[in-house]
């Protein structure tokens, strides 16, 4: 098992986040999981049902991001939802939330694939940006899901998972800083940055993506 | 006038975009105010707002039925063999001695580290061997090692051994 899997299983959602100080959206206080997580733990196929009809394809559509590919995309959040089962019964409420412990999770075993893939997991910029797989294709509507989802791809790891994580899957800065275990400032570095690459990737297309002529600065 | 500074208004958008629900929920109303209030900003949500339509077309593919079946499948077998672990016990396939002994006392004493009752086996094993040596002094065992020494020597107890080499009274 991954050394980072590992950790996180072993130290089942304990906040490491230093500066940030959950409050209402990162809380585990009004988390509404921690019911179902405790029935799953005795048993209760009702409660791992909820579960999985609410997380799963959140799950999914995160891993299928990072990893770009559908088979593992499921592969990983099998193997997640395999650790919340094996791991439900030592669950403890009041250290996070358990959204945020299952992204965490999945994040990680994304990142080991990553890893075993040997993509880039630097935070600097790729020095030559492989535009190539980017032209030459009839824009229609899924080539177009194709050609964002290859631009967010080139992004190094980090990047690519802040995006993922606060402008696809909606998950508040909070969250995000304590699934990726950084600071505030850090999410938002790694946010600007990333949308900073897409843009420069993107806005030689934007006419043919959207139809106008230019992407905005900043 | 509002709370926000245009270099903070620039760096929200900067990182999460021009989507309001992707803003910092503590700085989302005085974002929305400083719109409201401020042309330039309203100028600057504009311009950066091309990124946030193109990340937009973006859509992701449903994961397969199978999927689902499998998690729940996973689910059921799992928290079955927690819920009796001796009963799911298979031996043979590279869980050990020590697993075992695990999940036997963890039934027997759900909660209590396996650790303890061995080592408190182990304690009481030892001490009984200890005991029974003590007590079933064989006399034939002291006379052969007697007579292997040619009679000379004599096993001694702790009193003689004392009065004979140090001196001391008992």
């Amino acid at each position: 098992m991954d050394a980072d899997a590992d950790r996180i299983e072993r130290g089942i959602c304990v906040s490491t986040v230093g500066t940030v100080k959950p409050d209402s959206t990162g809380s585990s206080m009004d988390d509404p999981d921690v019911e179902f997580v405790q029935r799953a733990a005795k048993g209760d196929e009702d409660a791992v049902r909820v579960l999985v009809d609410r997380h799963m394809s959140m799950i999914h559509a995160l891993s299928f991001r990072l990893l770009g590919n559908g088979q593992d995309a499921e592969d990983v959040t099998q193997e997640a939802f395999m650790r919340v089962w094996t791991h439900a019964k030592f669950w403890e409420p009041d250290r996070a939330r358990f959204s945020t412990w299952l992204y965490r999770v999945s994040v990680n075993l994304c990142y080991d694939r990553l890893r075993k893939r040997r993509e880039v997991l630097t935070d600097e910029l790729p020095e030559q940006v492989d535009r190539a797989v980017l032209q030459d294709m009839v824009l229609v509507e899924s080539e177009k899901s194709n050609r964002v989802r290859e631009a967010v791809s080139l992004l190094p790891a980090r990047q690519k998972i802040a995006i993922t994580l606060c402008h696809f899957q909606g998950v508040s800065n909070i969250e995000a800083a304590e699934v990726m275990e950084v600071s505030i400032e850090a999410l938002e570095s790694l946010l600007a940055r990333g949308r900073r690459t897409l843009r420069k990737i993107l806005c030689e297309e934007k006419e043919e993506l959207l139809g106008v002529e230019d992407i905005g600065g900043g | 006038m509002t709370d926000m500074a245009i270099e903070r208004f620039r760096e929200i958008l900067s990182a999460y975009g021009c989507k309001e629900q992707n803003w910092p929920a503590a700085e989302r109303k005085k974002a929305n105010d400083f719109i409201t209030a401020d042309e330039n900003a309203r100028k600057l949500l504009e311009e950066m707002n091309s990124l946030d339509s193109i990340l937009d077309l973006n859509d992701i593919a449903q994961p397969s039925n199978d999927l689902r079946s499998a998690i729940l499948s996973d689910a059921v077998e799992i928290l079955a063999v927690q819920k009796h672990p001796m009963r799911n016990m298979q031996w043979g396939e590279g869980r050990g001695l020590w697993s075992f002994i695990q999940t036997f006392m963890n039934e027997l004493l759900p909660g209590t580290p396996a650790w303890q009752p061995v080592m408190m086996l182990f304690v009481v094993a030892m001490l009984g061997v200890s005991i029974g040596g003590y007590v079933n002094r064989h006399p034939e065992g002291d006379k052969e090692l007697i007579a292997a020494f040619g009679g000379d020597y004599e096993i001694m107890d702790g009193e003689d051994y004392l009065q004979t080499f140090i001196g001391e009274d008992a």
